[in-house]
């Protein structure tokens, strides 16, 4: 016996047919699996659903064919299959979050069409053609799926990483659940899972990129590192070879230097010795020579100081002299001022112009200091005598100057 | 559930039967040709029960999106997964033949199906129980009750009527 298949391809969910647009000489089994259902409507009435059975000789035949031809049976007849089993369709998801970052991905609906809503399915085939597939399914809830729930949910979350979150994930599955449960019911649809998948955002391909062009740069700046510490470690080893040969270089020039130098100093040495043995010679001779005239010189001062001796032993004689004589002097004017003390002669000019001699008398041994202190002289004004200017009393009067 | 009551006498299932004719429509308690017609019917109404808490729990679970309770939200959502899970099982759950019924090699005895008519009607106990308590959860979404614990509830009898109807294959295939 024949069987009819009602699909030939996964991507049918369901499809409603004529039966009598199945032509064939021999009739037609229709096997129901489990997760198949078959909804018969005759005459615009659904007059059963069924499963897990088989259909014997419901389809084909000559006989049925020729029944519909002269008006036997039923003249609307018809049959919707539909896979009861579960059925994922994805839906393009696309957003932005609250920070304005884009967000592209899949939104996967896990959806079933029950056995008993499989009637309900006649809306669908009243609007559109007699075969739904997934895509069919896709194109008719995509706008209302993205308005309703996507876009809004998206809108709730702060970031890219939000939409990463569990919390994310049950609040889609919750909003599509309650938002889409009116429009999925109104077909026959029952949602039993939804979940998001989100590919990566432009932000976090630039992230990417600039976390790979630091990994690139920190390895390169690791091989610079690296080639400047072998170069640094070169120069060092250079530096420290060039040292030590400039060392001893230097060790073997200083060791030159110093011989040329020991064998200069010894020249000089002997030089020096010569010299200073000159010196002496030459020191010696000077000596001689100036013990020569410091005799001279001791000669010539013994001799001055005998004549400075008798000049003073001369002037000390004079000077006793002088004072011999001063002392008869001042007897003689002693006697004299007796006299005229006893005469009743010494006024007090007398007595001035006696001590005016007196003092005369004195200076006369150094008239020429005495001579020094005479100023310009005039005469007294009471008496006529002649008068120093500086004076301060006539001592011929006694009158005050 | 009388786990320990042995059921050799057919007039011993006949509460269950009835019981269970009140649950499920058309039920015929696996009368000859009519086996497997009673175990699709079984089979529909746990679908049919599992839909309904599972609208009831999309409804809190839809108002607790809503209202900014994801906690509660969540909850709803593992509990219509645990549906789902459920219904998944039942519907590709096996179904038997025709004859003989559910095993080609061995026949049915009138005490095991009396078994099987006892764990269906245990399941749909536990079932019936998690229908009315997702209503009460519904209930105390509405009045501000503790939503929380009742939607646990509800989950936790769902997952028992999960577990339990996965025990009707171990009594299918007890049969001798």
């Amino acid at each position: 016996m024949a069987i009819h298949r009602w699909r030939d391809t996964p991507e049918v969910i369901a499809r409603m047919i004529d039966t009598g647009s199945i032509n064939s000489w021999a009739t037609k089994n229709i096997v129901l699996k489990p997760n198949e259902t078959c909804v018969i409507m005759a005459d615009g009435k659904i007059q059963d659903i069924l499963s897990e059975t088989v259909l014997k000789n419901y389809v084909g035949g000559f006989t049925r064919w020729l029944g519909s031809k002269i008006g036997v049976g039923s003249r609307d007849h018809k049959m919707i299959f539909a896979m009861t089993g579960p059925f994922d369709l994805l839906f393009k998801m696309e957003g932005a979050t609250a920070d304005g970052g884009r967000v592209n991905g899949m939104l996967n609906m896990r959806l079933q069409i029950q056995r008993d809503d499989t009637p309900k399915l006649v809306n669908i085939f009243t609007n559109s053609g007699r075969e739904l597939n997934r895509g069919f399914f896709v194109k008719m809830y995509e706008q209302e799926i993205m308005s309703r729930v996507v876009v809004p949910l998206l809108s709730k979350q702060a970031d890219i990483n939000a939409v990463r979150t569990p919390d994310f994930a049950d609040m889609l599955e919750m909003a599509v659940r309650a938002e889409m449960r009116g429009s999925f019911d109104q077909y026959g649809i029952t949602m039993l899972r939804a979940f998001a998948v989100v590919n990566e955002t432009d932000l976090e391909k630039l992230q990417s990129y600039t976390q790979q062009t630091n990994v690139m740069a920190a390895r390169a700046d690791l091989v610079n590192e690296t080639a400047l510490a072998a170069i640094d470690r070169q120069q060092s080893l250079t530096l420290a070879r060039i040292e030590a040969e400039a060392n001893i270089a230097k060790a073997q020039a200083r060791g030159q230097v110093e011989a040329a130098l020991e064998s200069e100093l010894l020249e000089l040495r002997k030089q020096e010795a010569e010299w200073a043995a000159e010196r002496h010679d030459q020191s010696e001779r000077q000596d001689i020579e100036l013990d020569g005239k410091q005799r001279k010189m001791d000669i010539a001062m013994s001799a001055f100081e005998q004549v400075q001796a008798a000049k003073r032993a001369r002037m000390e004689q004079q000077s006793n002299a002088d004072l011999t004589r001063q002392q008869n002097t001042d007897d003689i004017q002693r006697e004299m001022m007796k006299m005229a003390a006893d005469n009743g002669a010494l006024t007090p000019e007398v007595m001035q112009t006696f001590l005016e001699q007196q003092s005369a008398q004195k200076g006369q041994p150094d008239s020429q200091p005495a001579s020094q202190e005479t100023g310009p002289i005039t005469t007294c004004g009471n008496c006529g005598g002649q008068i120093q200017l500086s004076w301060q009393a006539c001592p011929h009067c006694g009158t005050s100057l | 559930m009388g786990g320990t009551m042995t059921i050799g006498n057919p007039a011993d299932t006949l509460t269950y039967v009835r019981a269970l004719g009140l649950i499920v429509g058309g039920y015929s308690a696996y009368q000859r040709d009519k086996r497997r017609e009673t175990d699709v019917a079984v089979k529909e109404e746990i679908l049919r029960c599992a839909d309904r808490v599972r609208t009831h729990v999309e409804n809190v679970h839809d108002d607790a999106y809503r209202d900014g309770n994801v906690k509660l939200a969540k909850t709803c959502q593992s509990t219509i997964e645990e549906i789902d899970a459920l219904r998944n099982d039942v519907n590709l759950g096996e179904t038997g033949g025709e004859h003989p019924f559910f095993s080609k090699q061995i026949t049915t005895s009138k005490k095991v199906l009396a078994k099987l008519i006892k764990h269906d009607h245990e399941t749909m106990t536990i079932l019936v129980k998690a229908v009315n308590r997702s209503n009460d959860l519904e209930k105390a979404a509405a009045e501000e009750g503790d939503a929380m614990k009742a939607v646990r509830e509800t989950r936790q009898l769902v997952s028992s009527v999960r577990g339990h109807f996965s025990e009707r294959r171990a009594v299918l295939k007890g049969i001798q």
